[in-house]
């Protein structure tokens, strides 16, 4: 995906936002996850899921103990990030990226995604909150 | 047998009754047709981003097998492969960010067709029963017109939730629902009578506006196996 297209996306999604509503189709978040915090994880995308129910990708983060942990982020379904300028190439394999969102109950390394920054291009998308249905 | 003028009459004028009845009845009916995307208002908390926290049952008139139903049931049930590309039930799916198209299928059949989940509800106009089979998550739906409201009522539906927190549904739930029309505003008002886990029927409603034509989005769903059954890595 060229940077030009990335920033297209970006721009299209923006755009979207304000026709956006409840994002939630699936399962109720609250459930899963800890929705009073937010962790920050950066890293390497191992891989890409773009599927239903919910897309995922899954982001090698090096601790500062040198170990690499994975971790899974969990985003809304297809329809929605479609809606929200997302496509099967917003993301690939390799990128290094810096993921907020929600972590998981019961230390479970898996999140939410309220925000993604991709460094090498300048790629930052922010979407979704959950007080207010978006 | 002998007709008479005055039979005659009468019976001119019942023919002429009923075309004129008919008539009402038909220009009473809504258009439906078109396209609708919903509107978050109702129960906002539940339906949105965050959604419903487990044991979190306020407004649902359910009874003691329904709370131990509810409570017993495992969050991660959504993550089973098997169950992760099911779709909301009839008695929760228009609780959900689903936008829809609603047109006649034909003379008897009113097709609600769904973009998430790529679902399907057929509203039949000729009374016709359950054809028998598996439950289906949609269930059967029967419809008629009261003036200008459309009520369908659903029976059959695969056992399901009525909120996304284990909240539960039998196969023996009856579904009612009226359609009401304000301009460009569809109002569901939805009925669930289910005795074998509610105390009183449960009532809710959603509404939609209309919307321009838009192409549906599709939906491919595959499942995730988690490596050890529940998500995470």
């Amino acid at each position: 995906m060229t940077v030009l297209h990335r920033i297209a996306v970006l721009v299209g999604g923006g755009g979207l936002l304000a026709a956006a509503f409840a994002a939630s189709a699936h399962h109720s978040r609250a459930l899963h996850f800890d929705i009073e915090q937010e962790i920050t994880r950066e890293g390497v995308v191992s891989s890409w899921q773009w599927r239903n129910p919910h897309p995922f990708i899954f982001l090698d983060v090096t601790m500062a103990s040198g170990e690499t942990e994975t971790w899974a982020v969990e985003l809304p379904n297809t329809v929605a990030m479609t809606r929200r300028g997302w496509s099967p190439e917003s993301v690939a394999v390799g990128d290094h990226l810096t993921i907020t969102g929600s972590p998981g109950r019961d230390g479970r390394r898996i999140m939410t995604l309220s925000s993604v920054q991709r460094a090498e291009d300048g790629w930052e998308w922010r979407g979704f909150g959950f007080r207010n249905n978006d | 047998m002998r007709i008479t003028q005055r039979s005659r009459h009468a019976l001119a004028a019942g023919i002429g009754l009923a075309a004129l009845l008919a008539v009402n009845v038909a220009t009473a009916q809504q258009d439906f047709s078109g396209y609708w995307e919903p509107l978050i208002h109702e129960d906002a908390r539940y339906r949105g981003g965050e959604g419903a926290h487990k044991g979190d049952y306020s407004g649902i008139p359910l009874n003691a097998e329904g709370r131990r139903v509810a409570d017993a049931w495992d969050p991660d049930e959504y993550y089973l492969p098997e169950l992760q590309c099911a779709p909301h039930g009839a008695a929760y799916i228009m609780r959900g960010p689903v936008r829809f198209h609603l047109d006649h299928e034909d003379d008897d059949t009113l097709l609600m067709r769904m973009e998430l989940q790529e679902q399907e509800r057929r509203f039949y106009f000729d009374g016709r029963a359950w054809p028998g089979g598996d439950l289906q998550w949609q269930g059967h739906s029967t419809a008629r017109w009261d003036g200008e409201t459309l009520t369908v009522v659903t029976t059959h539906m695969r056992p399901r939730y009525l909120r996304r927190n284990g909240v539960p549904h039998s196969e023996n739930a009856v579904m009612t629902e009226h359609y009401v029309r304000h301009g460009d505003y569809l109002t569901v008002i939805a009925i669930v009578e289910d005795p074998q886990y509610l105390t009183a029927p449960f009532v809710r409603s959603s509404t939609f506006v209309r919307t321009d034509p838009f192409e549906f989005i599709p939906y491919p769903c595959e499942p995730i196996i988690w490596p050890n059954g529940v998500p995470g890595v």
